[in-house]
């Protein structure tokens, strides 16, 4: 079992991380939020991070703080000024955030080191971490579901009117999720900064926010662990299929539009849905 | 200044169409008022104007001598002033019970009971659940209380959706054609709700196209022909006006 974790550690830590991530769209997805501003948000936990423990000298862990704080800042921000649009134009402008702190990334050479990227970054991030955050977001997606509040997630995803006409500011409950979301996704960033030696703008673009989304949409917005079994397929699939970079591609979309398809319910309702089948049979 | 809801030279223009042109009346507190009229008369628009859906082009509404016109719905549920929609708008995934309780403020659990699951969750959502059930007994629902509210009968929606609005402890109730849908059984029991609201200190505003219950259940009615007011009176008075007679005639011709 040991030998079997330090074999595949590193894929396992890129599970892990990007389950949590995936949660981090999961949450806006449940209130009808497609956001694209994973990679952005990320990119300022992982600089912010990466300045303060290696120029700054700060330890880790005040650091990872600090990214979960500049996270949820910016998300609150972003989400001021967009959460105002609706559908399309919400996620095209959460994307446009994501491209504008890459192309910031670029040109900022004394700290992102620009193109070229940062080597030589101390690895902190241990999988315990990883776990136990991933644990955190499973648990607080349990606990609000059959309740009050999770009921009212549900009616938003379902009908916002409804939701507005029973008294509730659907605009604020989802700024909070949102920037809930934007404190996940700047401690994932500083994870994933830690978690390997390099570090480039690339790694924070278009494809890592698409990730993000792909992830839940795969396994099942409204299943415990959609975000999981969804993460785990786009991070495992690629390493499968290294023999061939465009089979790859092409696999990992066949596999999401299938999944779109046939599973609108996501592949982590998969058990259930055979079990019920069974049972009729 | 008795009225709860006075309107006042209140327009609705979309592009170049005058969905509602210069409507004025006013809603005493505690009665029921019926707003009727041929398909495409303005009532529904008036109706979103008035929940805040929608914001008029012109023109005034004043809640309780306040102007309201275009704040947002859910503050104007929490003054007060709540509706049901024609084309109805439960979650059909959650339970009746669910639905009503989405509209309920007091008790309200924080975010903190939410995510530690501490004590006092169970007893605040319990106490929920009670007064959900309890709205949906008054509608005449008890039984369907932890059904999903998407395998209900079209009638018993509409009755969710009436005690979700009563939910929110409106004093002014707006009600987009309740009866649509409803069989001759459920419209008399809902004749008695509606009737029953007087007694409770709610002010009904009734948009229907069902005449034994409008002519039945309202104190007075306004008449809408293509945005504008044509008529009004007590409901005796109306059914005679030459004027509306032949809005509905020439609407029947067309």
């Amino acid at each position: 079992m040991s030998d079997l974790y330090a074999a595949y550690e590193n894929v396992i830590d890129l599970c892990l991380l990007n389950a949590v991530l995936a949660f981090s769209c999961l949450l806006l997805l449940r209130v009808n939020l497609l956001s694209l501003a994973t990679g952005g948000l990320m990119a300022i936990g992982a600089y912010l991070s990466i300045w303060l423990t290696m120029r700054e000298g700060w330890p880790f862990g005040p650091a990872l703080l600090a990214a979960t704080g500049a996270g949820a800042l910016a998300a609150a921000g972003l989400g001021t000024l967009v959460l105002r649009l609706r559908g399309d134009y919400f996620a095209m402008a959460t994307l446009a955030f994501t491209e504008v702190v890459r192309i910031l990334a670029l040109n900022a050479d004394p700290v992102t080191g620009g193109a070229l990227g940062i080597f030589g970054i101390p690895k902190y991030t241990q999988t315990w971490q990883l776990l136990a955050l991933l644990a955190l977001a499973i648990y607080l997606v349990w606990a609000l579901r059959r309740s009050s509040l999770g009921d009212r997630m549900r009616a938003i995803a379902e009908d916002e009117l409804a939701v507005a006409a029973a008294g509730h500011d659907v605009a604020r409950l989802q700024l909070g999720l949102f920037t809930a979301s934007g404190a996940i996704a700047g401690l994932g960033g500083a994870l994933a900064a830690h978690l390997n030696l390099f570090v480039a703008p690339s790694d924070f673009g278009f494809l890592r926010s698409m990730d993000a989304v792909i992830a839940p949409v795969l396994g099942g917005v409204w299943n415990l662990f959609g975000a999981v079994v969804g993460a785990a397929i786009l991070t495992v699939l690629p390493e499968v299929l290294r023999f061939s970079a465009q089979l790859r591609e092409i696999l990992i979309g066949a596999v999401t539009l299938l999944a779109v398809l046939f599973l609108p319910t996501g592949i982590a309702s998969l058990p259930r849905l055979l079990l019920r089948r069974g049972r009729l049979a | 200044m008795d009225a709860l809801l006075a309107i006042r030279g209140v327009s609705r223009r979309f592009g170049g169409v005058a969905a509602l042109a210069n409507v004025s009346f006013a809603v005493p507190a505690g009665a029921i008022v019926g707003v009727i009229g041929p398909n495409g008369s303005g009532k529904t628009t008036l109706m979103n104007l008035v929940s805040g859906v929608d914001a008029p082009s012109g023109g005034e509404i004043l809640f309780e001598g306040r102007p309201v016109q275009g704040r947002p719905v859910h503050r104007l549920a929490r003054l007060g002033i709540a509706r049901t929609f024609q084309h109805i708008r439960l979650v059909p995934q959650l339970t009746a019970a669910e639905n009503v309780a989405l509209a309920l403020h007091e008790p309200e659990a924080s975010l903190a009971d939410t995510l530690l699951r501490l004590p006092r969750l169970s007893h605040i959502e319990g106490e929920r659940r009670r007064q959900a059930v309890s709205l949906l007994e008054r509608t005449g629902l008890d039984g369907a209380a932890d059904r999903p509210a998407g395998d209900l009968s079209y009638g018993d929606r509409r009755r969710v959706e009436i005690a979700r609005a009563l939910a929110t402890r409106p004093r002014l109730l707006l009600l987009d054609e309740p009866a649509a849908g409803m069989n001759a059984t459920e419209k008399r029991a809902l004749h008695a709700l509606i009737a029953g609201f007087r007694a409770d200190g709610i002010t009904t505003v009734l948009v229907e196209h069902d005449m034994d219950l409008v002519m039945g259940v309202c104190d007075h009615l306004h008449v809408l022909n293509q945005g504008r007011a044509i008529a009004s009176g007590p409901p005796a008075a109306v059914r005679h006006d030459p004027l509306v007679i032949e809005a509905y005639l020439g609407a029947e011709d067309a």
